[in-house]
């Protein structure tokens, strides 16, 4: 009875949106091949955003927080994949955008938005929150790659715009660029945003710093706290909300308030006429407010949040940081930037380095491992070499035997390649190569590949005659039997003498 | 080693001993009596070469041979390391196992011993230790690998 009731009251839990990733289909970025090199298209087609695969239902759904798929069902998708890639040519998967705005929105005060993200925006189609018609999805699937979310007017998004939405949205692969204001904040992005431990400021709450060049009203912040792996601007002129971040590893802050700024409800300020002046109680202080925040999913899907609008043309053309903020920013969550992805994983003997890739080795040998790692370069259109010096592997089997740091051993075209040799451990059973290399900003790869380890065999072990330890023993051994021939020859004479000499007697 | 050493050294004292009454007494009184300075070692040894038959002596030379080749064996093991085990194991179990066969006809083939093992003749003592000895070293050669 008891445990009916507890399996009554988790169930419903378990399909609470709970868990920003969960089990279930979502997209793979596919690897670049060569045969597909000479397509010269955005990245865009290279992710694969059709194509699902069901794992067996009845998962454990309150468990899924950090595994969401088996790392076998992941390897067998990865191959999948490669293999459709290899055997199929590619459909050509548009970037479908849906930017969403309401009737205040000026689009023409976006233009330069706009022109910036031509090249990584294949399709754009301008959607009113109003639009009943409106569908993230057609018959389940997603029918945008990417969603902009204007600054809104409105209080709220509608139905097809609710937090549940977004986040089945973004599990399924798909890529939200949220803008809001501090007026304008809808539940539906707060909630979807506290999902990935994002808290935004309340309503009428902005960010101000009474020390620097900060405007008249001290809420004009110059920002040059940009992140560094995001974009390559030098500063940012801000004016908005910020938000606090929990320790979500997937975060990526790109922008960070200065320390002596904070946060403060700016509407109880100008009510409360006896205070007038005080600026009220600090919502946030100090460099724990983020004006813009990312998040990159498990999935590689990406979502990132500016907290003010700071992207028309005036604030463009008054702050040219600000333009290549927000064209990193689109370009970072419309996968053109920072995007990583392993070209081959190789292992082989470090005897044969020709016999690539054999299911099975003995314990303690040689053994390499490489990996060629390459990024999409969106002003080159291709995939260049990713360079770097903390990709690591581990060799696991139930727990690592070894962690070790890989180094950088040649390139090829188009990335670089990176291995180690070591010896395997003194063990046999089923290992795996673990290769989880996670940064911030950069895409997730996460590649386990399996090797089995076998034992020495019966008849591999060196004759006792290879070893020149045990000459010594062998000899003594030769000479016990020599020894004993010649006692038993002389035995048999020294009798027979002894007889004879008894006889006499 | 050392314990096996002293029991052999045992045995003969007893051997001779039991076969002192009826034969050696004199002598070894007259022995005893010329050579008063001279220990009990000495006297022992002199005592063992006069009244062992060759086959013992024999026997005695074989069992010596083996136990200096075992401890050698066994002070190489300690100082260089037991690397291939089983290699010293074999080695060192020949000549131990060597050494018991020997040690086994020695006293089954004494004449002294003679009412210990009314049965058993040294012939058929012999054929024993001639098969022990080839099953022995039979075994020990594919341990040695």
């Amino acid at each position: 009875m008891a445990n009916n009731e507890r399996r009554k009251k988790n169930a419903p839990m378990g399909k609470r949106i709970g868990h920003v990733i969960r089990r279930g289909p979502f997209h793979q970025i596919i690897r670049p091949f060569r045969q597909n090199r000479n397509l010269q298209v955005s990245p865009f087609s290279r992710v694969w955003t059709r194509f699902e695969f069901h794992l067996s239902s009845g998962h454990d759904t309150n468990s899924t927080a950090l595994h969401n798929t088996s790392p076998t069902m992941l390897f067998v998708r990865t191959l999948v994949l490669a293999m459709a890639g290899l055997v199929a040519a590619k459909p050509p998967v548009e970037a479908r955008t849906a930017v969403i705005v309401d009737k205040n929105t000026d689009l023409a005060q976006y233009s330069q938005f706009f022109d910036d993200a031509e090249h990584l925006l294949d399709t754009v189609t301008v959607i009113d929150v109003k639009d009943k018609s409106f569908d993230l999805f057609t018959y389940g699937y997603q029918a945008y790659d990417m969603v902009i979310l204007f600054p809104p007017q409105v209080k709220s998004l509608g139905p097809a715009l609710t937090s549940r939405k977004l986040l089945e949205f973004f599990n399924k692969g798909g890529h939200i660029l949220s803008i809001t204001s501090p007026e304008h904040t809808p539940e539906s992005i707060r909630d979807f945003a506290q999902e990935m431990g994002i808290s935004m400021a309340p309503k009428f709450h902005k960010l101000v710093d009474h020390f620097g060049e900060t405007g008249p009203n001290h809420d004009s912040l110059t920002l040059d706290t940009v992140n560094s792996v995001i974009s390559s601007a030098e500063n940012v002129v801000y004016s908005g909300s910020a938000a606090y971040l929990s320790n979500n590893p997937q975060l990526v802050p790109l922008l960070t308030a200065p320390s002596t700024s904070y946060v403060y409800d700016y509407k109880e300020d100008e009510e409360d006429e006896e205070n007038a002046g005080t600026m009220g109680t600090p919502w946030i202080t100090g460099s724990q407010g983020f004006p813009a925040v990312g998040f990159q999913g498990k999935n590689n899907a990406r979502f990132a949040w500016v907290g003010g609008d700071i992207m028309t043309n005036e604030q463009y053309t008054a702050h040219p940081g600000n333009r290549q903020f927000m064209k990193d920013v689109v370009e970072w969550v419309s996968v053109a930037k920072n995007v990583i992805s392993p070209e081959y994983i190789r292992h082989n003997l470090a005897a044969t380095p020709d016999v690539l890739n054999e299911k099975i080795y003995k314990v303690n040998e040689d053994i390499t491992y490489s990996v060629a790692l390459t990024e999409w370069d969106n002003v080159k259109e291709d995939w260049v070499p990713f360079i770097a010096d903390d990709v690591q592997i581990e060799f696991t089997m139930l727990n690592p035997y070894y962690r070790l740091t890989l180094e950088q051993t040649g390139t090829t075209n188009f990335s670089a390649i990176y291995s180690t040799t070591f010896k395997i451990p003194d063990q046999h059973g089923v290992f795996t190569f673990n290769l989880d290399y996670k940064r911030p900003g950069y895409t997730f790869i996460e590649e386990k590949t399996r090797a089995t380890i076998r034992h020495t065999a019966n008849d591999e072990w060196p004759r006792s005659w290879e070893i020149t330890n045990s000459w010594v023993y062998l000899t003594s051994a030769v000479m016990v039997v020599i020894a004993w021939f010649l006692f038993v020859v002389f035995y048999l004479f020294v009798g027979k003498a002894d007889k004879e000499a008894v006889h006499k007697q | 080693m050392a314990p096996k050493k002293s029991v052999k050294k045992n045995v003969d004292a007893t051997l001779e001993k039991k076969d002192a009454p009826p034969v050696a007494v004199p002598v070894h009184v007259t022995k005893s009596a010329d050579n008063d300075n001279t220990n009990v070692f000495t006297k022992v040894l002199n005592n063992y070469t006069k009244q062992s038959t060759p086959k013992l002596k024999l026997i005695d030379s074989f069992l010596a041979f083996l136990v200096v080749l075992g401890v050698f064996q066994f002070v190489f093991c300690l100082l260089v390391g037991n690397f291939p085990f089983n290699a010293f194991l074999g080695g060192f179990a020949s000549t131990v196992g060597q050494f018991v066969l020997t040690a086994a006809l020695r006293i089954q083939t004494a004449k002294q011993n003679a009412k210990e093992f009314p049965g058993v003749s040294s012939e058929r003592s012999f054929a024993d230790f001639l098969l022990g000895s080839l099953v022995l070293h039979f075994c020990v050669y594919h341990f040695i690998n």
